[in-house]
């Protein structure tokens, strides 16, 4: 049996430390023994609230379709045909497919949570288009300036939860994703303008690259890599 | 005399489930219940051979008919809480690091008890709502009887032990604060705010438990050299050394420090319930008169407690605690109304006016077959809103078994309470649930 030096109480097999003033117990005779049987096991009882997510989608629900149905009725009481109020209700789905999903599904994959936000912002410009009966914007302009970013985003994240990429690795491919973006996004509006020369998009794209090659760098170097995460740890 | 016809109002099957009111102190704790304050406690006993689960769950399943009183769950009426009649079965848990944690929404509907295990101990949690201490120590042992009967060791009914294939007397339903609550007089204690331990609150529900096991032999001893009862001499030690923490422990304040003792008034009323019955004595000093030394302290609570406990006081006490139920007024407010009202008045006159708890379950005795295979019992509080630190007693046999159960990470009051006992001579043997890593963090 061990004493507890301090407080000089008898202690348990199972216990390392006074648990009374976290003394440790040197006792030549009995060496602590990890597999002494404890009085609590170690596992843990988290507490979960859980909230009612269907819930919360119905209720969401609710909150968009009921201004959607006012502009409506209003819209077709005054003019006798729905005008206006496409847009609204246009947006209101918009939002709704963006927000509802997350609540909604029992298995969120990203696949189930990401496609179907870009579909229904691809619907909705495509509505616009189609109420102001000018589309000669919508394919060269709006469909890739909706899809490029999107398979950006959707690339990183898909990288980074699936733990292809790790660390400085990833600030690094957001930035150069976000240097391939602005590049796109003047190549797509000088396309459409007729002058395929890059101009602004360089002073964005040159500093994205030069960063991420830094940061590359550190991620194989393992000793700035340590460096760094003891100066900066949190 | 107002009892409820319990057998009926649980066997009826025309009307729905049958359902039954909360008892007087019952009634604050669905109000407490989703705050920090889980008002739960708990009970274990501790074999000498690793629990069979398998042997444990059927034990359960033969024992739960015999108390159709736990077999419920808290519904919300308009006016107030009840208990309604709730027939899934039990099931039990591996036990974990951290019990009594407060219960979510999600638990508050099912049933309000748990039966855990692990290795050699057998716990029940109670929410305090269905019953005290003495009701959870019948309970658990007609429950580990039952187990030991399955083992093929028959164990002697009566003493604590009910016999299951009886039948649940109405008796032991019944709100016994309410029959015996028949006094006009009403004497509440006139108490201001106590002082407050302070420490830093353990993340995630964690429970800080710290078990102390002491010879009966030893501590009777002790306690009869100051000539004062086993109760009186924890609850002077721990009273004297909460009011060294708050001299020296830079609290710079001078507020009473009081510790509320629970007694279970059964041996004053001739009752048989198992549902709530305990009234509260609370034995304190005033630092701001001079300065204590231990002996005076343990004077003051011996004399305090001789005061407090007998027939006419608690009947003044219980009239005060049952008087405000009867008034019209918080009768026919409505349930969100009067869970305002009752936050109120427990944070003026309950957590706040005393230090901490000894809680003593006093000496649970077992029948020699039982006693054989049982080592000890535990007792252990639930964790308080207010107070960070409490303590509870139980003895069986030959062992006394002081628990501390903290939510705070420091341990003073703690090791202060058990390096006193040293000091008189009592040897300690302490245990705990800390899980110590590699680098020496607690």
């Amino acid at each position: 049996m061990s004493y507890c030096v301090n407080c000089g109480v008898e202690l348990e097999k199972s216990e390392k430390k006074c648990p009374l003033c976290g003394v440790d117990v040197i006792n030549p005779a009995q060496p602590f023994d990890e597999k002494a049987p404890r009085p609590y096991p170690r596992r843990l009882d988290p507490i979960t609230e859980r909230i009612n997510r269907r819930f919360v989608g119905a209720m969401i629900t609710i909150a968009l379709v009921f201004p959607a149905l006012l502009c409506a009725t209003i819209n077709y009481s005054l003019d006798n045909r729905l005008t206006w109020s496409l847009y609204v209700m246009g947006a209101l789905f918009t939002v709704w497919v963006i927000t509802v999903p997350y609540y909604w599904l029992r298995k969120r994959t990203l696949n189930r949570l990401f496609i179907p936000d870009v579909l229904a912002l691809l619907l909705f410009l495509f509505l616009i288009a189609a109420l102001q009966q000018d589309r000669s914007w919508y394919w060269p302009v709006a469909v890739p300036l909706i899809l490029i970013p999107s398979a950006l985003v959707y690339l990183n994240i898909y990288l980074t939860i699936h733990r292809v990429i790790r660390g400085f690795v990833i600030p690094a491919s957001v930035l150069i994703s976000a240097g391939i973006l602005v590049t796109a996004i003047e190549l797509i509006l000088k396309a459409h303008g007729g002058n395929m020369r890059l101009d602004w998009s360089l002073y964005a794209l040159i500093p994205c690259l030069a960063i991420a090659m830094v940061l590359l760098v550190i991620a194989r170097k393992q000793s700035i890599h340590d460096e760094i995460k003891r100066r900066l740890h949190l | 005399m107002k009892t409820l016809h319990y057998q009926e109002k649980i066997q009826s099957k025309q009307g729905g489930p049958g359902w039954y009111r909360l008892d007087n102190a019952a009634k604050i704790y669905p109000i407490l219940m989703h705050t920090r304050h889980s008002s739960l406690f708990r009970l274990a006993m501790l074999m000498r051979r690793p629990v069979d689960p398998d042997l444990l769950q059927k034990a359960l399943n033969q024992t739960l008919p015999r108390f159709p009183q736990f077999m419920v769950r808290l519904r919300k009426g308009i006016f107030w809480y009840y208990l309604e009649h709730y027939n899934e079965s039990v099931r039990i848990e591996p036990d974990v690091v951290n019990p009594m944690r407060p219960w979510t929404r999600k638990d508050a509907k099912s049933h309000l008890f748990r039966v855990r295990y692990h290795d050699r101990r057998v716990s029940v949690e109670f929410f305090h709502a269905l019953t005290d201490g003495y009701g959870a120590s019948v309970f658990l042992r007609t429950l580990i009887a039952v187990y030991l009967s399955l083992q093929g060791i028959d164990c002697p009914t009566g003493d604590g032990i009910l016999d299951i294939h009886d039948k649940p007397a109405e008796t032991e339903m019944e709100d016994a604060y309410n029959r015996f609550s028949t006094f006009k007089v009403i004497h509440r204690p006139r108490e201001t705010k106590a002082f407050r331990l302070q420490g830093t609150i353990l993340p995630g529900h964690h429970l800080n438990i710290i078990c102390g096991i002491v010879p009966v032999s030893q501590l009777s001893a002790a306690a009869a050299r100051f000539r004062v009862s086993v109760t009186e001499l924890l609850v002077g030690v721990y009273l004297y050394q909460l009011y060294r923490i708050q001299q020296q422990g830079g609290y710079h304040t001078d507020k009473p420090v009081r510790v509320s003792v629970p007694i279970n008034v059964r041996r004053y009323y001739p009752t048989e319930t198992l549902r709530n019955f305990a009234l509260y004595a609370n034995p304190g000093i005033e630092p701001a008169y001079g300065t204590y030394t231990f002996e005076e302290v343990l004077k003051l609570v011996h004399h305090f407690m001789r005061y407090t406990i007998n027939e006419k006081y608690l009947n003044a006490l219980m009239c005060a605690n049952v008087a405000p139920e009867k008034s019209i007024f918080l009768k026919i407010s409505p349930l969100p109304i009067k869970n305002i009202a009752m936050r109120i008045g427990y944070s003026m006159a309950g957590d706040s006016r005393f230090t901490s708890t000894v809680s003593n379950l006093g000496i649970i005795r077992l029948p020699p077959e039982m006693a054989q295979e049982v080592e000890r019992m535990e007792f252990l509080l639930g964790p308080s809103k207010f107070n960070p630190v409490s303590c509870s007693v139980i003895s069986t046999g030959e062992q006394v078994v002081i628990q501390f159960s903290a939510t705070m990470q420091e341990t003073d009051p703690q090791r202060a309470f058990f390096k006193h006992l040293v000091q008189l001579g009592i040897p300690v043997k302490v245990e705990s649930n800390q899980i110590w890593d590699h680098s020496g963090e607690g």
